[in-house]
């Protein structure tokens, strides 16, 4: 009895040491290792350790954890392969170190292993955004490092609190202390008002890096979003806010990794409304999604790394008419922005269509709607202004993206289709929807179609507003704010130092006359 | 049990004729007596923790006497004391290069005051050893004689001075009231007192440690002390002299004037406060600091706050927590502070600005010090976090949701500078470097000192069964 996330996290420790030619290898079969284990752990078996004064349960295995464990892994390894030309021998450990912490997270069952994890999870990711080639990430992997301790303690406070009151550390759906766990979860989903740090950082980190971020950070934030607070109806309506603003912030954008980043939490909103509003449909839904995000926000972040390899530019105001130089990855960009907008035989096409069917909420409905034409809008902008529109100065290639790259982007290309074509390859994990769903029904086809063929009709009305061009950044950022207050608190207090002995010893006896002074209170 | 104080006594005084006729391996002397010191304190701790030795010194019957005592609950503290200086003499013996005899003397008759201060169970030894704690400190600081550290040690002892006399006046006045200076008898004449002279007595006490122990108010003469001071003595006042001090007082308050009083009386209110306040406004000071030793020593003011507010909660599981805390930060902060001594032998300078990019040229030491300072920090899986969650835990059962909040919002203040310092030091330098390597028994020390950060926090229990012991301190 192990936590598959223990093998990936001493397994990282290996692969410091290991040679470089064996280290893809190496990391290979540490994935593979970590698969056949959770295959092979029996379901409902819990794992306790004593601690303290209580018992941490390092193991409990369910269906949902199971699946998200298999997910995260297969992901894993299409990643690793993606950067193993370019991944150095500190980016293969720490990388390896921060997947075992997210897969350890999601198999352990108490809060007190639940908060190391997620802080072992900051703590790796930190390191692994902090890259010298890329001197801006300085700032913004410091940026992110406080903005997850400011989750993390909430964590841990909401933790406190509810040890407190119900006297148990198993982990569970909350009653007590919402608003912390609430915001501790927020910042880890990045909820739209909270969600700062994730554009910042994956839009910055090296492109190799940031294919291993999009998957984890996040999706670890909704699997304890379905853990700690699933079910309550009005986190359902955050959600939707959330999806509508991040696609309406990604619409504006020009650089991809940013307008990508913007999607993450859009999407994540999809997932939100599933596994809030209460409908075991949906629920199934807001986890086939979370799949389905992996897979294809994973492959979206490797095309536009292999554009980045391939010609050093990310901006689609630099690009254009790339079909042609790249036609492997144009072949992906197209299964991957039809998968995401939703379109039939695709896998984004299935885990939306569940959550429609789990949704009755009127507003929740036309909001997931307005979403989805604004993902198909960013996508048609993505592959016709990079891949098809003729620039006006021919892009030039650099050197062509490498294999491995190309054997990465086809693993999760071909998930793609599989899933889509055959849903219950992944649902069988999850133990399979009771109801019959008819996916390739001609209605279903339509229903998924929709706002796609909208997104097409409105292209001519919303071209202005989405054709890539120069623009004005603002950068306005409320959290920044705190800092400079600290900042000045600070230097304040420094001026009240200095060096004056007479003044030091007045403090003294000043302090000696207040507490003296409650003696005759 | 008088050997505890006695031998590193007679080992100090004899290294002066020693260095007449052998110069050579005084190192080899000096670290090879203290080992047989640590055997010695093995063999009483052995006894102690079967049942309580009492000592009393010249046969002296009564409350005329000197008496020593030794129970399960001061063994933590003397182990501590023991294993801390020792790793700090075995980093001096590289580390130190001019005066180095006077040095190790004046450590040696600073743990033997240290000891004293924790096994003593009479008020005016207490203060006996607490001014020979001080008068050694003030020389350690003061002994490499640099003209710009003398303002800072002026300051320090000043500031300890005025303590001492605080504390002077609270032992003259319970002379005064009760006719006796033992811990015990004082603890049963006390009841007779009112409740003024009583309040009057503690805080005269909490003043007069409290500026050996940089409370708030109290601490301008810190960081001061350390920017010019050996960064061994840092270490060794950050690690031990304010924490043997913190353990007296609390002794002191717990033996003599019972948690009763402690809670009855608004003190214990004003202390968690007190704490409160002081780690905040420290971790806000240490953010602004541009050396290193200050931002360590504002660090430890801090870690103070969080100390006194444990202790102060006056049970059993608060007291416990508290002592892992100590043990804690004796660890983390001497780490930290001897990494940076050895950074310093490397760039010469302890400016942050100047640090940049030394991840590079010393990166063993540097994923040492980033362990150090995370632990310190109180993140898992280190150390400090275990501690913070169970002083936290306690907090919040003893009904002080403010505190507890505040205390792990200081975690976050102190996350703010202490990644600046990761930040700083793996940025990739412009110039040429290569991996320098050093002494190995810096390294050594260092090494020790951080393994056991890290398994503490995996495995707190091995500590935490000796510091359970330590509940005693709240009846006894």
């Amino acid at each position: 009895m192990i936590n598959p996330g223990l093998i990936y996290l001493t397994g990282s420790i290996g692969l410091y040491f290991i040679k470089e030619k064996w280290r893809l290898g190496f990391a290979l079969l540490i994935s593979i290792l970590t698969v056949v284990t959770i295959f092979l752990l029996p379901q409902g078996q819990i794992l306790k350790v004593p601690f303290l004064d209580f018992k941490l349960i390092l193991v409990e295995i369910t269906k949902v954890n199971q699946f998200i464990g298999i997910i995260f892994i297969f992901f894993s390894i299409a990643s690793t392969i993606y950067g193993s030309n370019l991944l150095s021998r500190k980016d293969y450990w720490l990388s390896y170190f921060y997947v075992g912490s997210s897969l350890a997270i999601i198999f352990v069952g108490d809060f007190f292993s639940f908060y190391i994890c997620w802080e072992l999870m900051t703590i790796s990711s930190y390191f692994l955004i902090f890259n010298n080639k890329k001197p801006i990430t300085r700032q913004t992997s410091y940026y992110y490092f406080i903005m997850h301790l400011v989750g993390a303690i909430s964590l841990l406070w909401g933790i406190l609190l509810h040890y407190n009151t119900v006297g148990s550390m198993e982990l569970t759906t909350l009653n007590v202390a919402l608003p912390f766990f609430i915001l501790a979860v927020g910042i880890k989903l990045a909820f739209i008002g909270l969600h700062t740090w994730l554009p910042k950082n994956y839009a910055n980190a090296p492109f190799y890096i940031s294919v291993i971020l999009s998957a984890y950070t996040t999706k670890v934030g909704v699997y304890s979003f379905y853990r700690l607070l699933g079910h309550k109806q009005y986190l359902a309506y955050a959600g939707i806010i959330t999806a509508v603003i991040g696609v309406l912030l990604a619409l504006s954008q020009t650089k991809v990794r940013k307008l990508l980043s913007y999607h993450i939490i859009s999407q994540i909103g999809y997932m939100i409304v599933g596994l809030s509003v209460g409908t075991t449909i949906a629920e199934v839904g807001g986890l086939l999604h979370l799949a389905n995000n992996i897979i294809y926000k994973g492959l979206l972040f490797m095309i536009i790394g292999a554009v980045i390899y391939a010609t050093g530019e990310e901006d689609l105001i630099n690009l254009g008419g790339l079909a042609k130089k790249l036609p492997f990855t144009t072949i992906y960009t197209v299964i991957a922005a039809i998968s995401i907008a939703g379109i039939p035989f695709f896998n984004g096409h299935i885990s939306k269509l569940l959550i429609k069917k789990g949704v009755t909420d009127p507003i929740l409905v036309w909001g997931m709607y307005l979403a989805g034409i604004g993902t198909s809008l960013s996508f048609l902008k993505i592959t016709y202004f990079a891949f098809f529109k003729k620039h006006s100065t021919e892009v030039k290639i650099k050197q062509k993206p490498t294999r491995e790259m190309l054997i990465g982007m086809g693993i999760l290309a071909t998930a793609c289709l599989g899933i889509g074509l055959n849903p219950n390859l992944l649902l069988q994990i999850l133990g399979g929807i009771k109801k019959e769903v008819h996916y390739f029904s001609l209605h279903y086809l339509w229903v998924g179609l929709q706002p796609t063929l909208l997104a097409i009709g409105l292209l001519k009305v919303a071209y202005p507003f989405i054709k890539p061009q120069p623009h004005q950044h603002h950068h306005f950022d409320l959290y920044l704010l705190f800092g400079q207050g600290i900042d000045y608190l600070g230097s304040q207090l420094s001026k009240w130092h200095n060096g004056d002995l007479r003044r030091y010893i007045l403090w003294i006896l000043t302090a000696l006359v207040l507490l003296w002074g409650q003696a005759f209170i | 049990m008088i050997w505890l104080i006695i031998y590193p006594l007679l080992t100090a005084f004899s290294l002066g004729i020693i260095k007449k006729y052998i110069k050579q391996s005084i190192d080899l002397i000096v670290i090879s007596n203290f080992s047989i010191y640590l055997i010695i304190i093995l063999n009483i701790i052995i006894k102690a923790l079967k049942s309580p030795i009492n000592y009393q010194l010249g046969n002296w019957k009564g409350s005329l006497g000197i008496g020593l005592k030794l129970g399960p609950d001061g063994v933590f503290m003397v182990c501590l004391i023991a294993i801390i200086s020792y790793l700090i003499l075995i980093y001096c013996s590289v580390y130190i290069t001019k005066e180095k005899v006077k040095y190790y003397a004046l450590i040696l008759i600073l743990v033997a005051a240290m000891m004293g201060l924790v096994l003593t169970v009479d008020l005016f030894n207490l203060y006996v050893f607490f001014e020979m704690t001080s008068i050694a400190s003030y020389a350690l600081a003061a002994v490499n004689k640099e003209v710009d550290n003398f303002e800072g040690v002026l300051k320090y002892l000043v500031i300890g001075s005025f303590g001492g006399l605080f504390i002077l006046l609270a032992i003259i006045i319970s002379y005064q009231l009760t006719g006796t200076l033992n811990l015990a008898d004082l603890a049963s004449q006390v009841k007779r007192l009112s409740y003024f002279q009583r309040y009057s007595i503690v805080s005269l006490l909490l003043i007069g440690f409290g500026s050996k122990i940089a409370l708030v108010p109290l601490h301008p003469w810190m960081p001061d002390v350390y920017t010019f001071s050996n960064i061994t003595f840092n270490a060794l006042s950050s690690a031990l002299i304010i924490k043997a001090v913190l353990y007296s007082l609390i002794k002191v308050i717990y033996t003599v004037f019972k948690a009763e009083f402690f809670i009855n009386s608004n003190l214990q209110l004003i202390l968690i406060y007190w704490g409160v306040i002081t780690f905040l406004i420290a971790h806000i000071l240490a953010y602004q600091q541009e050396n290193i030793k200050r931002l360590l020593a504002y660090s430890s003011i801090a870690h103070m706050g969080y100390l006194i507010i444990a202790f102060s909660l006056a049970t059993e599981a608060g007291i416990i927590a508290a002592n892992f805390h100590l043990l804690n930060h004796a660890l983390m902060k001497s780490s930290l502070f001897l990494i940076s001594g050895i950074f310093a032998l490397e760039v010469n300078s302890y400016q942050l600005e100047d640090w940049v990019g030394l991840g590079y040229k010393l990166p063993y030491k540097t994923l040492l010090f980033t362990m150090a300072a995370l632990a310190i920090i109180g993140l898992p899986p280190f150390n400090g976090f275990i501690s913070k969650w169970l002083i936290v835990k306690e907090i919040i059962q003893q009904g002080y949701y403010n505190a507890a909040f505040l205390l792990l919002m200081g975690t976050i203040l102190s996350l703010i500078y202490y990644l600046n310092l990761i930040k700083l030091l793996y940025q990739k330098p412009q110039e040429d470097y290569k991996i320098t390597n050093q002494n190995y028994r810096l390294t050594g020390v260092v090494t020790v000192t951080t393994a056991l950060c890290f398994l503490l926090g995996l495995f707190p229990s091995i500590a935490l069964n000796l510091i359970n012991q330590t509940a005693i301190l709240l009846g006894g």
